[in-house]
């Protein structure tokens, strides 16, 4: 069975793939492209937080009883991703590619930095803290918010 | 599980790595002063002036911008940080930068009493900062590549410093009778390819994929890679000259090679094709290193010499000083987008409008100082072959320093005006208010 790191870890490089097409587009400007996949990214990227938020987050929490351990600390770098894309949503909208650019940049040091702790240190602790059950993976599917 | 002790947030304030950047760039423009008023300075290795330029590159420049990166960067590669970094930082960066200008006017003066001034200035900040270092490595759990080439480079930082020691003796305690001619080689190589390559390994294992969104480096070359260029250079420096002295030297180049052509590689792989100067700036540095390692090669095999001059300044501001400078027009902006961000989320009431990281140190400003670079180096190779260029070659190096001082300076310029927004008008102090 495929551990928490590797599906997590896929669906990190997932999005920077999305994310480099969306920031390529922009700076060809291509407005059309980067509209599609900026918002498949984006999508790709909340689903993920969600994921882990709703389901990997409390479920890691309430093994370890730790509660503003590491997952605190994950969950404020959400919210300073979650700002970013509303940023660069409407710089998008804007047309406006400087910003844009200006702002993918951010948010991609922003989330490689983000994803490089979780994928060596949270995950990894996850996999050994839990069972990787079916019923764990289900639940993460389920959770989607596009 | 214990989790005690864990934390995925442990960046030091803003002030410690900030400081160490802002003072470097001071030092290269004191080197370039030196070949501006010095003529002579480049015409051989042992001059006084390109003694005292050598130093105020490696150690004022150099030393300040990686002692100040490994304070951020310890915590991102491995969750733990340097023991009481904040409160070390600005002792061991006033020592370090008292110690490197002492050195040079040391060099230049001949005073026994600088050199005895300067080593023990650069042993307290650099003996201090290696044992916080080597504190919070050995507080890694759980051990990965870039750790392990992180604590070779110290044993390579404290080698060089010794041999260094070792071989200044003669300045200032003549009666101990420890200098020897090719010491002076194995502290350059302990410095260059152990401290600086084992650092820079180290780092890009991390760095190269997560900024530019290019593969991971090959898991099993990223493990023995820094381990096996440690026991070339531990080889070559135990053997007796000759041929197992050029066999080990022979494996460390090859391993240079190795590695250079991978990072590019690697590089040439990323998937964000952007106009990017931190890009241009490893590929420059990269080159460099395939090219002074090949040159190396060339020396060994075929039992000639290659000017020493021009391997020096390939490597320190070829390779070094460009993947130094290339680094710096990445993390800098970083580092005051991440501290501006958390200022924000403790005072979200804050109208302050946050500067994304292309605003902090603009494209055009990072192409200026890849031409600047570029000159720089082009004026320094030329002041090798025709000497008369060498005060041209001196005044494009400090430009080169002088581009470098002022965008650090706007984008810390930057900050500090945003900060002061929104704490303005009785609005309560982020938590980085000392981050000055």
């Amino acid at each position: 069975m495929s551990t928490i790191t590797d599906i997590m870890t896929h669906e990190h490089r997932h999005c920077d793939d999305l994310f480099t097409a969306a920031e390529g587009a922009a700076s060809e400007q291509n407005w059309a492209e980067a509209d599609g996949a900026w918002t498949q990214f984006r999508d790709a990227l909340l689903t993920h937080l969600a994921r882990e938020e709703t389901v990997l987050f409390p479920a890691f929490e309430s093994q370890t009883g730790q509660t503003q351990g590491p997952t605190a600390v994950m969950r404020m770098e959400h919210q300073q991703m979650r700002a970013l894309v509303e940023e660069i949503n409407e710089a998008l909208r804007n047309r406006a590619d400087e910003e844009f650019l200006g702002l993918t940049e951010t948010l991609m040091v922003l989330m490689q930095q983000h994803n490089m702790k979780e994928e060596q240190i949270l995950y990894p602790m996850s996999d050994q803290v839990l069972v990787a059950d079916s019923q764990l993976l289900e639940q993460m599917r389920q959770v989607t918010t596009a | 599980m214990n989790l005690a002790g864990l934390s995925l947030d442990n960046i030091p304030p803003l002030r410690t790595p900030l400081g160490f950047f802002l003072l470097a760039p001071v030092f290269g423009m004191l080197a370039a002063l030196v070949l501006i008023l010095d003529p002579g300075a480049l015409s051989s290795r042992w001059q006084p002036g390109m003694l005292a330029f050598t130093h105020l590159l490696t150690l004022g420049f150099g030393a300040q911008v990686v002692v100040g990166a490994l304070f951020q960067v310890l915590p991102v590669i491995s969750n733990q940080a340097i023991p009481a970094g904040a409160t070390l930082a600005p002792w061991i960066r006033a020592a370090l930068g008292l110690g490197a200008f002492s050195l040079a006017l040391g060099f230049i003066s001949a005073n026994g009493w600088l050199f005895a001034l300067a080593l023990g200035l650069l042993g307290a900040a650099l003996g201090t900062f290696g044992a916080a270092l080597a504190l919070g490595v050995s507080r890694i759990r759980p051990w990965r590549d870039s750790s392990r080439g992180v604590a070779l480079a110290l044993v390579a930082l404290i080698t060089t410093l010794v041999l260094g020691a070792v071989q200044a003796s003669p300045r200032f305690a003549p009666e101990l009778g420890l200098y020897r001619l090719q010491q002076t080689d194995l502290h350059a190589l302990w410095g260059g390819l152990g401290w600086c390559l084992l650092l820079i390994m180290a780092v890009s294992y991390q760095v190269i994929p997560m900024f530019h969104v290019a593969p991971a480096f090959p898991a099993r070359a990223a493990q023995w890679l820094p381990s096996a260029l440690f026991v070339a250079l531990l080889t070559t420096s135990l053997a007796e000259a000759g041929a197992l002295e050029n066999l080990a030297l022979g494996v460390g180049l090859l391993l240079c090679l190795l590695y250079g052509a991978t990072a590019l590689y690697i590089l040439s792989r990323r998937k964000r094709k952007l106009v990017d100067y931190t890009v241009r700036f490893w590929q420059l540095g990269l080159v460099h290193l395939l090219a002074v390692s090949l040159l190396g090669l060339y020396g060994l095999g075929t039992g000639g010499t290659v000017d020493s001059r021009w391997m020096g300044l390939a490597w320190g501001l070829g390779f070094v000083g460009s993947v130094m400078l290339g680094m710096l027009q990445k993390i800098l902006p970083f580092l005051i987008y991440l501290h501006l961000q958390r200022a924000w989320m403790k005072n979200p009431m804050s109208s302050a409008a946050l500067p994304n990281m292309k605003s902090l140190i603009p494209t055009p400003a990072s192409r200026r100082q890849w031409q600047f670079h570029l000159s720089a180096l082009g004026g320094l190779y030329g002041a090798l072959v025709w000497p008369v260029l060498t005060p041209l070659a001196g005044a494009l190096l400090f430009a080169d320093f002088a581009w470098l001082t002022r965008c650090l300076h706007q984008a810390h310029g930057r900050y500090q005006t945003t900060l002061d927004s929104m704490t303005a008008a009785g609005e309560p102090a982020p938590c980085n208010n000392g981050d000055r």
